[in-house]
């Protein structure tokens, strides 16, 4: 499902992203910033692996609009 | 003479129709606007004539997307027919294209005026295009190089869309109602992220789709945010200013719909990296922290042994004061130990004097004795016993 993929992908960056802004703010404990940064690590992969995995779909609708047009 | 068939007049009127509809078809026909006026709000007539002939068009007003105005040069499409009451022949229009730059010129700029006023094209109400779409709408011609051209830009860009594509026909007689149909049900689809209407370059004759304001206004209502990318960029189109985002061109289109897989891996690199700081930066603030208690620990340990040093100081001088006071009272001592002695009986014996006793007790006149008692004289150095006679 490209839907789910392309979802998880805008997620995925979305988190990682948080995660770096958190350490930008700079108030991260130890503990916490061992644990997020050794996430970040593991989504960025995950987030590479991803643009390598998939390719674009073309769906003709030409019959879904026509009908739908007609209908409306 | 009675051989012929004897028609009702309705019967007449309605045959000649039908001979004209089926006989003849859909017809495009061009010429000059002549006596335009509208009836009863719906109902739209006027001649279209040439140099030597005329012919009288009539059309409802729904049927019209463009300004028409008497001297403008138009292409109705439609079909040859009768009016049922007066029998008159006339074109049925469906629809109407204008010809010629003055006419189209004057046109879609009445209609930007138009259009602007009404707040079509105003900046706060176009909207932001998703980072990552998955759906994407694509309205174009199939035939065109549009379309490859925003495939191939979108395959090179990204990966993992959906490209829900709606092949139209961008210019001529039903290319509107087409793309509008397209967009209303592209809008209609929840998952859809972005639309690409797209086409390429053309005269302003074949931009006339792009120009009409029925397209303009499903664009306007589109849910979802409707990209525009019309030819090469001296081309505008009223398309182009009512979408959320103006392209210009299809491959540019695409480009501003998907991000580049380049630059988000870039970006990701750089976020993982900014990671890698901000970790780094953290163990630092940690280890300054903990340096800066290790000092604070080293001056208070310090600040003690001040403290104890002064103690000790203090005790020994202290001490120093009760020696001196000791040794004062000792010297006093040894002074009047000196006096004593000096004062003491003994003193008085040295000198020569004797202390008498009779039975322990000091004897200190010859009346307290008896004949035949018993003393003893103490001397500074011995004692003497005698009897008294």
């Amino acid at each position: 499902m490209p839907k789910q993929l392309a979802t998880s992908f805008g997620k995925l960056f979305d988190d990682l992203e948080k995660i770096a802004t958190e350490f930008e703010r700079g108030d991260i404990e130890i503990d916490e910033g061992l644990k997020k940064f050794e996430e970040g690590l593991a989504i960025a992969q995950k987030l590479k692996t991803k643009l390598k995995e998939v390719e674009n779909k073309i769906e003709n609708i030409k019959k879904k609009f026509e009908q739908n047009g007609d209908n409306a | 003479m009675s051989a012929n068939k004897v028609y009702s007049v309705s019967e007449f009127v309605s045959a000649i129709k039908e001979y004209l509809e089926d006989g003849l078809g859909n017809v495009s026909i061009q010429g000059e606007v002549t006596g335009y006026r509208l009836a009863q709000e719906r109902l739209i007539f006027f001649e279209l004539k040439d140099e030597s002939s005329r012919v009288v068009c009539f059309m409802m007003k729904y049927d019209l997307h463009t300004i028409l105005e008497d001297g403008m040069e138009i292409r109705v499409h439609g079909n040859a027919s009768l009016f049922k009451k007066s029998g008159g022949f006339h074109v049925r229009v469906r629809e109407i294209e204008l010809v010629g730059k003055g006419a189209l010129n004057k046109a879609l700029l009445m209609l930007k005026d138009k259009l602007e006023k009404e707040g079509l094209f105003a900046e706060e109400r176009k909207r932001a295009l998703p980072r990552f779409p998955h759906i994407v709408g694509l309205i174009t011609s199939p035939d065109a190089a549009a379309y490859t051209d925003v495939v191939r830009v979108m395959n090179n860009r990204w990966s993992g869309v959906t490209i829900q594509f709606a092949p139209v026909g961008v210019q001529g007689p039903g290319s509107i109602s087409s793309i509008v149909k397209a967009l209303r049900y592209l809008s209609s689809v929840k998952e859809v992220d972005a639309i690409i209407l797209t086409r390429g370059g053309g005269s302003l004759e074949d931009l006339q789709s792009f120009n009409s304001e029925d397209l303009a206004r499903a664009i306007f209502g589109s849910r979802v945010p409707v990209v525009c990318g019309v030819g090469h960029e001296r081309d505008w189109t009223i398309a182009d200013l009512v979408a959320d985002v103006r392209a210009s061109t299809p491959s540019n289109a695409a480009e501003r719909v998907v991000p580049d897989r380049r630059e988000i891996l870039f970006q990701i690199e750089t976020l993982a990296a900014s990671l890698e700081d901000g970790l780094r930066e953290t163990i630092e603030r940690y280890q300054d922290r903990a340096q800066r208690s290790l000092g604070l620990l080293e001056t208070m340990m310090r600040s003690q042994t001040e403290k104890a040093q002064n103690v000790y100081q203090r005790f020994i001088t202290s001490f120093r004061e009760f020696d001196y006071a000791i040794r004062k009272k000792y010297e006093k001592v040894q002074h009047l130990e000196r006096l004593v002695r000096t004062l003491s009986p003994q003193s008085t014996l040295d000198r020569g004097y004797s202390v008498t006793r009779k039975g322990g007790k000091v004897l200190k006149g010859s009346q307290d004795t008896v004949k035949g008692d018993i003393l003893s004289t103490r001397l500074a150095k011995g004692e003497v016993i005698s009897q008294v006679t």
